[in-house]
């Protein structure tokens, strides 16, 4: 029998690129903030449902959705790279900064969104699947390669795709779907606008400079101001409601009432700023000079807000702090 | 931090050292991926079947 040997030369990969890139540089693709939020949501989605999966395929679960926004974030990463480079919160990431080809994040994004769904079919069961291939697909072409860059209600639409994650892993354990799941989801997908706008009040510049449509550059920061307003005045009732329908507990509706408080609090001032009127500070996520002040303490508020609701769902579940409401509907 | 190159065919130079082992690392991360994913399909897979799963309309 012949035996064939082959030998790869360095020259045989004339065109691939070399770079010294680590595996920390291609976890920076994958957005690994947005996969702690989204691993967080979806821990509570697990644990609020009433069926309950075993701990390892729970993991695994978990493993798979992360793994799936991880893989949208690195499509988005691909996509949008000529953006990142132009603005200042973004310049950094491995593409812009020139530590990852281009080519190499695409590889990983679609890699990893085919191995995630095809492991959340195998854990958790095809609706599971099918709403995480949505929602990959969904950030990736409706939100990074049309919406963000044509209509200023970008994020708002967009926001579903980092919504879904609670009825994902919902969806995971087998119990029906019914009113509970989509109520998380529509909490963090009205939570979102009035997160977004905050941060962009004070980041106007930079969207502005790299051509993305945002509303305080679209309709000016007092009509974003006043979206805000009416967002959060959905949302802080919409925060309450699992404890009106039990998925939350008492500790939950304690949460829910006094945070949502808070936050309809720091919208006020925000509403009554002059936010977003003036130039933006210097670039650094949380720096924001005098009147943009009250809209940094927004966003850095409405993070603390929704980690606040869901690590009460998840706590009250995973500990058993579980006190339902006497008059829950 | 150096940055990616050897990415036109034309203008193509052998790799450095330290490109090299970087490349040595990263075949390692993926071997390592490829042997965790299969593990983790096995795990699912056994635990699917320990709860008769199949006999279930997924």
């Amino acid at each position: 029998m012949a035996v064939i040997e082959t030998t790869l030369r360095d020259e045989d990969a004339r065109g691939a690129g070399i770079g010294t890139s680590g595996w920390r540089d291609y976890l920076d693709l994958m957005k690994p903030r947005v996969m702690s939020l989204v691993v967080f949501t979806g821990v509570a989605g697990l644990v609020a449902s009433p069926v309950e999966l075993h701990p390892l395929l729970a993991a695994i679960v978990i493993l798979a959705i992360a793994a799936g926004a991880g893989a949208a974030g690195a499509l988005n990463m691909w996509f949008d790279a000529d953006i990142d480079a132009g603005m200042r919160r973004t310049r950094t990431r491995p593409i812009p900064a020139g530590r990852v080809a281009r080519s190499e994040a695409l590889s990983l994004g679609l890699i990893v969104s085919a191995l995630s769904v095809i492991l959340l079919l195998l854990a958790g069961g095809i609706l599971a699947a099918v709403l995480l291939a949505f929602t990959i697909v969904f950030y990736a072409l409706i939100y990074t390669m049309w919406l963000k860059r044509s209509n200023d209600q970008n994020i708002v639409i967009g926001g579903l795709a980092g919504a879904l994650p609670p009825a994902i892993a919902w969806a995971a354990t087998g119990a029906p779907m019914t009113l509970e799941p989509w109520v998380l989801v529509a909490i963090i997908f009205v939570w979102t606008p009035p997160h977004f706008w905050a941060l962009c009040l004070y980041q106007a510049t930079d969207y502005a400079r790299v051509g993305v449509p945002m509303l305080p550059n679209t309709a000016g920061p007092g009509a974003a101001r006043q979206q805000i307003l009416l967002y959060s005045l959905a949302l802080v009732p919409l925060g309450v409601t699992p404890a009106l329908l039990g998925t939350g507990g008492v500790a939950y509706a304690a949460v829910s009432v006094l945070g949502g408080a808070l936050f309809l609090l720091l919208v006020v001032r925000v509403w009554r700023s002059r936010a977003g009127d003036v130039p933006d500070g210097d670039g650094s996520i949380y720096d924001a000079a005098g009147a943009a002040r009250p809209a940094r303490d927004l966003f850095a508020y409405s993070i603390l807000y929704l980690a606040l609701l869901f690590a009460a769902l998840i706590a009250e579940h995973a500990f058993g702090l579980h006190v339902p409401l006497g008059w829950s509907v | 931090m150096p940055e990616v190159r050897n990415d036109e065919v034309e203008a193509w130079e052998p790799p450095t050292e330290a490109e090299r082992a970087a490349r040595r690392r990263r075949n390692v991360a993926i071997a390592l991926s490829i042997a965790g994913f299969m593990l983790i399909v096995f795990l699912v897979t056994v635990l699917r079947l320990g709860e008769y799963s199949l006999a279930r309309p997924f």
